[in-house]
């Protein structure tokens, strides 16, 4: 490895370049951001994506899907801590995802949990009545929420993607844990 | 998996990373991200357009580099159309690194003009610069040996850069360019 | 009353609300940081169209991204229209979407299930 002689004025990331692209390519991960997420930052995002979809030749219908969950994914993202959010897309022959990444409460993990798991064995016409439900009662600005989640969100996600949410958490401290969702598109139409 | 890509962002201050294909527009649209960002940070409006500029120059230098490439072997096992793109903040400066492809043959000419840019005092730069422009001692085809100098002289720093070996053929070369925080610096 | 109108941005729809014609638009975007700062004024503006509506209003919704928290704004928008429709006076809304959007199909669908308002799915023409 031959690296410039001025040694203390790169970042560490610089040293993480290679290992960085590396795993992105192994992982088939398109891109990552790390922030806060405002509407903005969500537009740019999108644009980032349709220039890389455009490339790609796909299919409208899936680049249209993508954009429409990356728009709800968004509404998951850490409002409250400033920056701890990451968003991540993959790539894959077969499929494409949006990855929401941020911190929830330790104390509400059960709680999310429960809800997912519930939410991934309702069949299709559950989750939309349950969608609609939620669309139709409470205040339009007041949303119920999940753990600190709008239960709408999730729910339009799941139908967005046909069914199935993958998530995960990470045990941080007792305070505070980390929490993942996925959500996958398939690039060719089950009949 | 989610996680620890998160741990090692927050730890390395980086905000953006892409990996892949880079198109003109691809730029121009992660431009645009940045140019909000940096709004949306309030840092002064003399930063911003130097962060900006940088910018600008570091992915046009890895985009044109990238087209200036030969079509791709197909005995290739490397993806050389393809870059990484990375965009941070630490609490001092910004940092962009590109990341690509390059044969192990180039390193040594790659290295010693890095070098040469990086020992040079501002006004050097700007010598250095007409040298390469009117194809003196740096001759060079492409825009590929300007960009480097642009970048430095734009980022008032020293270049940062590492070959990693990748095959006998290739290595991958990452650039950072950095660009302070602080308004009168640079 | 006066017509509202509020030109687009990157994130928010641009809204046409004209009482002369009774020709309402909404189209673009919505993400709006905040929803309701945006649509309160527009709710505010059809409970004062409410009291005296033009015989028939034609409403178009053409839109082309927006997330749930605009969803429920959007449903609540059209509840007025719902509202003004079984008063007596017609309101007709078309619902329109790009045709390889299944998503903005569905949202359509989910107004008409909600909704005893006549709202007619149509497909966008691609320019």
């Amino acid at each position: 490895m031959t690296s410039s002689e001025v040694e203390l004025l790169h970042s560490p990331a610089l040293q993480y370049a290679y290992p960085l692209y590396r795993n992105m390519l192994d992982n088939s991960i398109v891109f990552m951001y790390h922030g806060p997420i405002t509407p903005d930052i969500v537009v740019d995002v999108l644009g980032i994506v349709e220039e890389r979809l455009e490339g790609s030749g796909e299919h409208r219908r899936v680049s249209k899907k993508l954009f429409n969950i990356m728009v709800e994914s968004f509404s998951l993202t850490d409002e409250m801590s400033q920056g701890d959010t990451i968003l991540m897309v993959r790539q894959l022959p077969y499929l494409y995802s949006v990855s929401i990444g941020r911190r929830i409460r330790t104390g509400s993990v059960h709680e999310v949990r429960s809800y997912l798991d519930a939410v991934n064995v309702m069949a299709p016409e559950q989750v939309r009545a349950e969608y609609h439900r939620l669309l139709n009662e409470g205040m339009p600005n007041m949303p119920l929420t999940v753990g600190g989640l709008p239960a709408i969100s999730i729910l339009d996600l799941a139908r967005k993607c046909n069914g199935y949410l993958h998530y995960s958490f990470e045990y941080l401290d007792d305070e505070y844990s980390f929490f993942s969702l996925e959500a996958k598109i398939d690039k060719i139409k089950k009949c | 998996m989610t996680y620890s890509y998160y741990k090692n962002m927050q730890i390395n201050n980086i905000i953006f990373v892409y990996q892949g294909e880079v198109t003109a527009d691809l730029v121009s649209s992660i431009l645009q991200m940045i140019e909000n960002k940096l709004e949306g940070e309030g840092e002064d409006k003399k930063v911003k357009k130097r962060v900006f500029n940088v910018m600008v120059e570091c992915l046009q230098n890895v985009y044109h580099h990238l087209d200036a490439l030969p079509p791709t072997d197909p005995t290739n096992p490397v993806r050389d159309k393809t870059a990484l793109l990375m965009i941070g903040r630490e609490e001092k400066d910004y940092f962009i690194i590109t990341g690509n492809h390059v044969l192990n043959d180039r390193i040594p000419d790659l290295k010693a003009r890095l070098d040469r840019i990086n020992r040079a005092t501002k006004e050097e730069l700007k010598q250095l610069y007409q040298e390469v422009l009117t194809g003196g001692e740096f001759t060079e085809k492409g825009t590929a040996g300007l960009g480097m100098i642009d970048i430095a002289r734009k980022s008032g720093q020293k270049l940062g850069y590492d070959f990693h070996p990748v095959n006998d053929k290739y290595s991958f070369f990452s650039l950072e360019a950095r660009v302070s925080r602080i308004p009168d610096k640079g | 009353m006066q017509a509202l109108r509020i030109e687009s941005t990157h994130k928010t729809p641009r809204v046409i609300l004209d009482p002369e014609n009774g020709i309402f638009e909404f189209s673009g975007r919505s993400i709006p940081e905040d929803a309701l700062g945006f649509y309160r004024p527009i709710f505010d503006w059809l409970d004062e169209y409410a009291k005296s509506p033009l015989p028939v209003t034609h409403v178009k919704f053409d839109l082309e991204y927006f997330n749930t928290s605009s969803s429920k704004n959007i449903l609540e928008i059209l509840k007025r229209l719902e509202s003004i429709h079984t008063n007596g006076h017609e309101v007709r809304v078309t619902w329109y979407y790009d045709e390889d959007d299944e998503d903005m199909e569905e949202t359509g669908q989910d107004y008409q299930a909600l909704l005893n308002l006549p709202i007619e799915l149509s497909v966008k023409i691609q320019s």
